[in-house]
């Protein structure tokens, strides 16, 4: 375990009020995982600057003392701050939050996690290769969960070949299905998946839009059946965000061609 | 040592308010009851009323006790402009400002989904109402700078844009009497990065 008075990296997660003037921020370290802080005094008047500093994405370094549940932040000062997340950009900022925050247990030391989150707050902040980075964080934490998916073998253990199509079941693996199958194209939960794909993300050939796609299915599957019952509302949100967008698009639109 | 059934009540009853734990809630009520029993019966009597008949506003969710508040029933103020503040103590602020004529929305908090907190527990179909009724000419995001704040201004941007209605943004950065070696970076690059021109 760190000295209590070495200061150490912190992504910061989220943060939200605590009694009078108090901030609790969710945070995470390299070495010990998530680590709830509280940050005493950091919404009285005068304490601007500080606030600022915990702001969801900022990578800070401080001291973390205390014996408690939840440890006392002390002397932040901040080493990487983020572009800012605005429109969809906080909408999916706040999903990797809440991920962490919902799938990882405080002290839960998940080193290889670290970078994977500053990356993925960096490129939703600047808008590029969100998607990719998004799907190597959610990669690295199923694998940091103990989730590892044989992409190479189905649950037969026969190689997985490029030009069949498998389905996933969480917790077993992938299953060859016939595509004239109807009961597989019957239910939605069962999407099938081509082989070449699961082949190309054992490679970690992550540059084509319809491999990325596929383990976007794959990683949502894999994370919902991680979740159980609970919910994210960072992806409804995105949801409702993506909704309005839409709308929005075509509400201009038909204004525009109105006023033609 | 057990205390007698009423002053437990009392004491328990107390502890709701926030940043006040057990003892400081002991405080208050031994103070109530040694030394002034009469504030404490005017407390009691003003909590009560104000418990039952306070509501929202039905045009910008504020606390009234009518059915609007002072702001929205008051005909000389600016229906056209709408301020949207995340809370009512930001109205506060606002007014005390002395420069704001125009009409408030009070959001009563910021879009976190951490918190469980999105846009339909912000009552932002109440805004919509409004927008459809045409009334509005232009709204002002008065949300906090915070990366909540920024995400629910955002939010309304993309929600008011078919309305064709200008949204403006208060503006960021150095503050009255603030000297900038002790501003921090991201106030002092969102100064620089929306500088204006001096033209006064």
């Amino acid at each position: 375990m760190t000295s209590e008075r070495t200061a150490i990296p912190l992504i910061v997660l989220h943060s939200r009020p605590y009694s009078d003037s108090s901030l609790i921020i969710e945070t995470f370290s390299e070495h010990q995982g998530r680590i709830p802080v509280l940050s005493k005094g950091a919404r009285r008047t005068g304490k601007q600057s500080l606030r600022a500093q915990l702001q969801m994405g900022v990578l800070i370094e401080a001291c973390v003392t205390g014996r408690g549940e939840i440890k006392s932040l002390v002397r932040p000062e901040v080493i990487e701050s983020t572009a800012g997340f605005y429109g969809e950009s906080f909408a999916m900022a706040s999903y990797i939050s809440e991920l962490l925050i919902k799938l990882t247990h405080p002290g839960d030391p998940h080193p290889s996690l670290f970078s994977k989150i500053l990356n993925c707050f960096k490129a939703i902040s600047t808008r590029q290769n969100t998607l990719l980075s998004i799907r190597l964080f959610e990669q690295c934490l199923l694998t940091e969960m103990g989730v590892n998916v044989d992409y190479e073998q189905d649950v037969n253990g026969n190689a997985i070949d490029a030009n069949e199509f498998y389905r996933l079941t969480p917790f077993y693996g992938f299953e060859c299905v016939a595509m004239d199958d109807k009961n597989v194209e019957s239910r939605s939960s069962h999407v099938p998946l081509k082989g070449e794909a699961l082949l190309a993300i054992s490679r970690q050939y992550l540059s084509d839009a319809a491999v990325l796609s596929t383990v976007k299915y794959i990683n949502r599957r894999l994370i919902d059946a991680q979740l159980g019952t609970t919910k994210l509302n960072s992806r409804e949100l995105w949801l409702k965000w993506h909704g309005r967008y839409q709308q929005t698009q075509k509400a201009s639109l038909s204004m525009q061609n109105n006023k033609a | 040592m057990k205390q007698s059934p009423l002053l437990e009540n009392m004491i328990e009853a107390l502890r709701c308010l926030p940043g006040v734990g057990r003892k400081s809630a002991q405080r208050m009520a031994y103070y109530l009851l040694e030394r002034d029993r009469t504030g404490g019966q005017k407390l009691a009597n003003s909590l009560a009323q104000a418990m039952v008949d306070i509501q929202h506003c039905q045009q910008c969710k504020n606390f009234t006790e009518n059915e609007l508040c002072v702001v929205c029933a008051n005909p000389r103020r600016d229906h056209s402009t709408v301020c949207i503040v995340e809370s009512p103590a930001d109205v506060i602020a606002i007014e005390s400002s002395g420069v704001f004529s125009g009409v408030f929305f009070v959001l009563m908090g910021h879009l976190s989904p951490l918190d469980g907190i999105g846009p339909e527990e912000l009552g932002l179909e109440i805004l919509e109402k409004r927008l459809v009724s045409g009334d509005v000419q232009e709204i002002i995001m008065a949300t906090g700078s915070t990366v909540e704040g920024e995400a629910t201004a955002h939010f309304i941007r993309d929600m008011v844009e078919p309305y064709q209605i200008p949204v403006t943004r208060i503006a960021q950065g150095v503050p009255m009497g603030g000297e900038l070696e002790y501003l921090d970076a991201n106030t002092l690059a969102r100064s620089i990065t929306e500088r204006r021109k001096l033209d006064f």
